[in-house]
Formats: structure tokens, C-alpha cells, sequence
């Protein structure tokens, strides 16, 4: 299968434990994440990471989904599918490492994948839709 | 140009089947057609969605009609994905390593 967007990866070193760091990015995230260049809603709303879904909670209470956790496993992995703003059909895929380096540090590998694939479920669900119209209209002209 | 556009074009196998192609120089649709399991209008049909997108652009040369990839456009899109993820990483990284436990 051809792949035109290659997955994004991002290794980091922290000066943490794993533990800190995954407690960090999930239930610390209202704390560091760049809402307002980051967000749907911009700077007035704030992030929420449960062990369920990620999502975005506006300033008047609307909460917008950013995607739905497949893996949590702290303080190790974290896996969740990513659609700010779009549809869920259209999500791309995220997957956190949390890797123990000793003395107290943590190496995070970040992967962001599914950029073409996941594309690939949204023409499916919308071919179906059209097939679904094609079939609606041949009725209606007999 | 629109990230979510281009990353709705590149959704389809067979879009991302003529990207790869066009990876090799300009082409016509014939040519890109050629051993693909979708009709020469299906192709037409790609070519005219990516060309709105701003994924190729086309010109004529003499009776044939050449489509070629907007590289720019790809660089635009990669530049895009590999960046998003900077900002929140450092600041995140800036939270993490704070005394506190």
C-alpha cells in the first residue's frame, strides 16, 4: 500500500520518571498544552485527558472531542485516535512510549500515524454514502 | 491551500497510486491511467479533484495535456504534520521536569 504521509515521530528526554511524565500528558495536560494555537475554541477553553477520551472543554461549556483512548497503560503506553475539530472518521492515530531511562529519567517517543489510511475509512464511509444516494435516486426516476 | 483538503485527497489509494507516479515527472492521464484498475474518466476524475485541491497543476503541450505535482504543496503539508507536535512537546517537556511531583 502506498503511503504518501509518513507517520510523524518525535523523541524526547525528560529529567522525570515515567510515572510523572505520563501523569503529566494526561491528567496535568489544562497545564502545558497551547490552547491558543492548539485548540478548536482557542485560548479560553482547556484540555481534558481521561483514561476514556481527550477533548476540549470551551469557555461556556461546550466540549469539543479530540479522540477516543484504544490503550491506556500507565505509566508505559498511550494510545488514542486524533480528531480535533473533525469528524471521527477522519481521525489520525497517536501513540505516546513512555520509556523508563533510568536515574529517574523517562524517553518519550511520540508516533502520529495514519495520515493516508484512516483518509482511506472516511472515502469508504463517504462511498458508501454515495452509493446509498445512487440507489435513492434510481428509485426515484424509476 | 488546505491541509485538510490535501489530506483528504491523499485518503484515496488511488490518488496517492498517481502522487507517486507523477513522483517521476509530468504525465498525461493516459499515462497515468495505464495499468491502474479504474477507467481513464475515473483518473480524469482524480486529477481534477487534486488539481482544485492544489496537489497538481497541468499544462497544455501541443494536443496533450500534462499533469504534474505541486511539490510545494507536499513540502507544505510535511512541514505542516512534522510541526504541530513542537510547541506542545516543549512546553510539556517544561511542565514535566518541574520539582513538584
Amino acid at each position: 500500500m502506498t503511503t504518501v504521509v509518513q507517520p510523524v515521530t518525535k523523541t524526547l528526554e525528560l529529567a522525570c520518571p515515567p510515572e510523572k511524565a505520563f501523569r503529566t500528558f494526561t491528567d496535568d495536560i489544562a497545564a502545558w498544552w497551547p490552547m491558543e494555537t492548539h485548540s478548536v475554541h482557542g485560548a479560553g477553553g482547556r484540555p481534558i485527558f481521561t483514561a476514556d477520551r481527550v477533548y476540549e472543554l470551551s469557555a461556556d461549556g461546550a466540549e469539543v472531542d479530540w479522540g477516543r483512548v484504544l490503550v491506556w497503560d500507565p505509566p508505559r503506553r498511550l494510545v488514542t485516535t486524533w480528531h480535533p475539530g473533525t469528524p471521527p472518521d477522519r481521525a489520525t492515530e497517536l501513540e505516546l512510549v513512555f520509556e523508563d531511562a533510568g536515574a529517574g529519567r523517562t524517553r518519550l517517543r511520540l508516533i502520529h500515524r495514519g495520515w493516508d489510511a484512516l483518509g482511506e475509512r472516511a472515502q469508504a464511509v463517504r462511498d458508501s454514502y454515495e452509493s446509498g444516494w445512487d440507489e435513492v435516486l434510481r428509485g426515484l426516476v424509476g | 491551500m488546505s491541509y485538510e483538503v490535501l489530506l483528504d485527497l491523499l485518503g484515496d489509494a488511488t490518488r496517492r497510486t498517481i502522487v507517486e507516479r507523477l513522483r517521476g515527472g509530468p504525465a498525461t492521464v493516459g499515462e497515468l491511467a495505464h495499468g491502474l484498475p479504474v477507467s481513464r474518466p475515473a483518473v480524469s476524475k482524480h486529477l481534477r479533484l487534486m488539481k482544485e485541491g492544489g496537489l497538481v497543476t497541468d499544462r497544455p503541450l501541443g494536443t496533450r495535456r500534462f499533469y504534474e505535482l505541486d511539490l510545494r504543496a507536499l513540502a507544505t503539508l510535511r512541514d505542516y504534520v512534522d510541526r504541530f507536535w513542537d510547541e506542545p512537546l516543549r512546553r510539556f517537556k517544561v511542565r514535566a521536569e518541574r520539582g513538584e511531583p
